[in-house]
């Protein structure tokens, strides 16, 4: 465990859409375990990755886990930084409307600025 | 096969004690499977059993002891909300031991 | 500097964990120290001590384990990627009452708490995948 003076920024990229590969539910429990380190956690939800918390989602007919509602927790979990690129959601139609957890979005400068303040990136 | 007998029907466990089929939950399983660890449910442990099938049914996952103790401050308030008292109810390991009397799914140990 | 990798793709199914494995070889050849490899996802599968390859192509999994064994390098493969995969080592596989286990030395199973750990300790941390 580390103390907030010494906690570090880590970066979580989630840059694929739901149920395409496994990666989800991994990213995630890496997610909450770096936070649960003391870490300084971010998930930017990039590309495809901002399907994985729009609304309305129901996999059951597939049938496979609801990822969507782990995302639920993460406040329950101290993530509370969470960002999207305006292009990822403007490129596929979507708005912030869209998103069922508390999210904000960065421009493209904003995402460069936010890379390099980070100490530790993952990609899922 | 290790299996508990409810009302006639035979409920099969794994090693450790937790459900094979989790569908196969009811109060009298959990009354069953915390009899196998020597606990006698009372309300207060209802409590958090439902808080953890709750929890499980809304964020798809079953909290490790930080946030489960995170969970009950938040819906129990905050004197239950503490590992002293989860450990009251449930020894040695509440998250563990709680979610396998509430029919929850065995932790793969990742922490 | 003390590098850590991350490698969520299996040996044969894409480049990145073959590429890991050059990356990891080439920083063994400079001043640079690499302490563990985390496995996730589909990486998990290099642990597997099953893997048959031709002659004529490399022994991706065979590889890492002698990297590992000769630069005292942590090969950890994530206990829940594994479990689902069918990755067993020898306590899990009595843990879960399976007839095999099937992790090769000097690859062991772990949690994330691992990844977390390395990627606290560790100058740098570099993902492999897909």
């Amino acid at each position: 465990m580390t103390d907030s003076n010494t906690a570090l920024n880590f970066l979580f990229v989630f840059n694929k859409a739901p149920h395409s590969t496994p990666s989800t539910k991994e990213g995630l429990d890496a997610l909450l375990t770096a936070s649960a380190f003391g870490q300084n956690v971010t998930l930017l939800l990039l590309g495809d990755g901002v399907f994985q918390a729009i609304k309305s989602q129901d996999p059951s007919g597939l049938p496979t886990k609801n990822t969507a509602a782990i995302f639920q927790s993460l406040d329950m979990y101290g993530v509370e930084s969470i960002v999207t690129l305006d292009k990822s959601l403007q490129e596929r139609g979507l708005t912030l409307d869209d998103i069922s957890i508390p999210c904000s979005t960065l421009t493209p400068k904003e995402v460069k600025e936010l890379y390099s303040t980070q100490h530790k990136i993952f990609t899922f | 096969m290790r299996s508990i007998e409810i009302n006639g029907k035979t409920i099969p466990l794994d090693k450790e004690g937790y459900l094979e089929l989790l569908s196969d939950w009811d109060e009298e399983v959990a009354k069953q499977l915390a009899a196998n660890d020597a606990i006698s449910l009372t309300p207060a442990h209802w409590e958090v059993i439902y808080l953890l099938r709750d929890f499980h049914n809304e964020f798809e996952h079953a909290p490790a002891m930080r946030i489960l103790v995170k969970a009950a401050k938040k819906k129990l308030g905050d004197e239950k909300g503490t590992s002293i008292y989860l450990l009251g109810l449930f020894p040695d390991s509440p998250a563990k031991r709680a979610a396998k009397i509430a029919g929850l799914p065995r932790p793969t140990n990742c922490l | 500097m003390n590098f850590a990798l991350h490698v969520t793709c299996s040996p044969y199914s894409h480049q990145g964990n073959l590429s890991a494995l050059n990356f990891a070889k080439a920083l063994l050849k400079t001043e640079h120290q690499l302490g563990r490899v985390f496995f996730s996802s589909d990486g998990v599968h290099t642990g597997c001590s099953l893997a048959v390859v031709p002659q004529d192509e490399i022994d991706i999994p065979a590889q890492w384990s002698e990297l590992a064994l000769q630069h005292n390098v942590e090969l950890i493969l994530c206990v829940s990627a594994c479990l689902k995969r069918g990755i067993l080592d020898k306590d899990e596989s009595i843990r879960y009452e399976k007839n095999a286990h099937n992790v090769s030395k000097p690859f062991v199973i772990s949690g994330l708490g691992q990844l977390a750990e390395a990627a606290i300790t560790s100058d740098r941390l570099v993902t492999f995948g897909v």
